[in-house]
């Protein structure tokens, strides 16, 4: 998308070249930009993922802090049925069941309104997006990008047996689809996880479960990379001052792979969110009435001709933190890119 | 002078899934403390896996080193372990390679990345290694070295690359620096500074240099000895004033003759060498350069000539020299 900039002519010449004067006329040595100084500037212009950057800072602030500070927010009133007094602490927390005022429309009460179980929909969200977030922090941020950056690197550096391993269980993994492993593993475990764990358990089955079928891919991605990286002469040249192979993969290898790696879970994610939310709309993410976009939105299928707002905003909310994650890595991407030097 | 490297009798082959290849086939030579020695020939020779075996940097497999002895010191190379080996390397031997723009990482800071040398075979502090490496940036030639030492490899031009990695290698004063095609990637006035740098830095610090290169001009300007290698095997060894003067060995003959001379009569036309060098997975019986040499006969199809003496301090692998 940037690339075109670089395709205007009347203006792409001139915004360089003043970029150049203006750093011509630094002191020398006073510039000195790491690459990843470099390229976090180049992150910094491009409006797009910027914005995508911060609406994402926005979703997580407010599911981290918006949805405890809701449930401070509002009248204490008297439950309809049982007339016994109840604050916002109850009947705006995510989970609490309300019969008597299903499918309520927005108000000063329920900021978004009820679903069909009278569960205070803003509230809901806001722990749906927890629970995505979650999902991608484990499953991309620990077993995704953990996973496969150790048996990349040990496949890519050392070769031998690891890599045959790993070349073995990859093909094994792409030949089997990740989703239909998931809805397996998900479906034959799901009492056990709820037995052991609660309400939580087919949460972190789901999170377990996605990870263990994403990282082969990144593990094939990070050993590539190692590979090509390894034959660089800078490597060679570490070896003959005497740096012993740890030390080439922790001060060689993983510096210059990181911004790879950094694009690629990011891209991960999308796919990782989207997942999450199939596997809990199919029924076999979290167990009601806990929350989830997914969730929200199977929840909402019946009553769609009626009150569309319920299936409408978690897909609206999880479209956006999809959106937001490719843009970001697309944007990181292009800021890392060797060949978008400026 | 002493010996500071002798190599005897020196074998690499690769084992590849085509066969057996034998990139170095008994290579014999010596090196004396200080001195320059030149590796001529072409590409695929046997030059930078002659250096890479003696640095014992090849991967084995898919390589095999065998050999007599490589003695660096008084140690075989041979027999060290590759602990033993990582304490010697950049410290008493070092290397510097054909491409500047990739032999530095591109993350690290210049200085950070001479320093590291520095702090592992010198066992100095971190400051006293980054003063060290500005020292060595100085000396190499960089103008403002203490501020330059904070400036990452992108910011250096091809040259000033190579003498960052001229002074990586020099940095722990090693005996020993293998320089393998070290001015190739480079402009032709660029090639000269640096060669004038390596062999200034070479008298001061006392470093032998082992000069690999197929540049016959780069030879004469630097080397006291040279090698002249040929389909992995030594074909010519000689001090560099006999190697222009009395070239033993048709192919050295030959070599000379396909560059242009400035002292050569006008119009004269250079003689390219006819055909290609043996695939080294179907080497010839007997001499190697026998398909292509004008002065072949029987014999050479048959057995191999031995690298033996054929003047005074000129050895050569050929039955019919001169």
């Amino acid at each position: 998308m940037d690339t075109d900039r670089y395709l205007e002519p009347d203006t792409a010449p001139t915004q360089l070249t003043q970029e150049y004067l203006m750093e011509e006329s630094l002191e020398p040595g006073l510039h000195s930009t790491s690459p990843w100084r470099d390229s976090f500037r180049r992150f910094l212009r491009d409006k797009r993922a910027v914005g995508a950057l911060v609406l994402l800072a926005i979703f997580i602030l407010a599911s981290l802090f918006l949805l405890p500070i809701y449930e401070h927010i509002g009248p204490v009133i008297s439950e309809r049925h049982g007339f016994v007094h109840i604050g916002p602490a109850k009947y705006h927390s995510p989970t609490y069941v309300d019969n008597l005022v299903e499918n309520a429309p927005a108000s000063s009460l329920h900021w978004l309104g009820t679903n069909y179980a009278g569960q205070d929909i803003f509230a809901r969200l806001l722990a749906g997006i927890q629970v995505s977030l979650f999902v991608a922090v484990i499953v991309v941020g620990v077993m995704d990008v953990g996973l496969g950056i150790i048996f990349g690197v040990l496949a890519g550096y050392y070769g031998g047996i690891l890599d045959t391993l790993l070349a073995r269980f990859t093909d094994l993994i792409f030949a089997f689809p990740g989703l239909l492993f998931a809805v397996l593993v998900t479906g034959l475990f799901r009492q056990a996880a709820l037995d052991r764990f609660g309400n939580d358990g087919p949460l972190y089955l789901v999170a377990i479960t996605l990870g263990l079928t994403i990282w082969p891919q990144m593990a094939r991605y990070v050993r590539g990379q190692t590979l090509s990286l390894k034959e660089q002469q800078f490597i060679e040249a570490s070896r003959t001052i005497g740096t012993s192979s740890n030390q080439i993969i922790l001060r060689h290898i993983l510096p210059n792979i990181l911004s790879l790696i950094f694009v690629a879970a990011t891209l991960d994610i999308s796919g990782t969110i989207i997942n999450e939310g199939v596997l809990s709309l199919i029924g076999l993410g979290v167990q009601a009435p806990g929350s989830s976009l997914g969730l929200m939105i199977q929840e909402s299928l019946a009553n769609i001709p009626y009150f569309p707002m319920e299936a409408i905003l978690p897909s609206l909310t999880l479209t956006i933190i999809v959106l937001a994650f490719s843009f970001i890595g697309d944007g990181l991407r292009d800021a890392f890119d060797p060949r978008s030097k400026d | 002078m002493t010996d500071l490297l002798t190599v005897r009798d020196l074998h690499t082959t690769f084992h590849t899934r085509a066969g057996d290849v034998p990139a170095v086939n008994g290579v014999s030579f010596t090196m004396r403390e200080g001195e320059t020695l030149g590796i001529v020939g072409e590409s695929g020779s046997g030059k930078s896996v002659t250096a890479l075996s003696i640095m014992r940097l090849l991967p084995t497999p898919p390589a095999e080193i065998t050999g007599q002895e490589v003695l660096f010191a008084g140690q075989d190379l041979l027999e060290m372990s590759q602990d033993q080996l990582r304490a010697l390397r950049g410290n008493k031997m070092a290397m510097i390679f054909q491409d500047p723009m990739t032999s530095l990482n591109p993350v690290f800071k210049v200085g950070f990345q001479i320093a590291e040398s520095v702090r592992m075979h010198m066992n100095l502090g971190p400051r006293d290694s980054w003063n060290r490496a500005v020292e060595m940036l100085d000396k190499v030639g960089i103008p403002n070295a203490a501020r330059r030492a904070n400036d990452y490899p992108h910011e250096f031009s091809g040259g000033m690359r190579q003498r960052v990695m001229i002074a990586i290698a020099l940095s722990c004063n090693p005996s020993l620096l293998i320089a393998d095609e070290p001015t190739t990637a480079l402009d032709v006035t660029i090639q000269a500074q640096i060669l004038e740098l390596m062999r200034a830095l070479s008298k001061e610090f006392q470093t032998a240099v082992m000069l690999i290169t197929h540049d016959l001009g780069v030879i004469a300007g630097m080397a006291q000895q040279v090698l002249v290698m040929y389909a992995g095997r030594l074909v010519e060894a000689t001090d560099t004033r006999t190697l222009f003067a009395k070239p033993a060995h048709p192919y050295t003959q030959a070599l000379l003759h396909s560059i242009p001379r400035m002292d050569d009569a006008q119009n004269e036309r250079l003689q390219p060498i006819t055909g290609q060098p043996p695939d080294l997975l179907k080497m010839p019986v007997g001499c190697s350069f026998a398909p292509r040499c004008p002065k072949a006969q029987a014999r050479c199809q048959r057995e191999t000539p031995p690298l033996v003496e054929v003047g005074a301090g000129q050895r050569a692998a050929c039955f019919f020299p001169y």
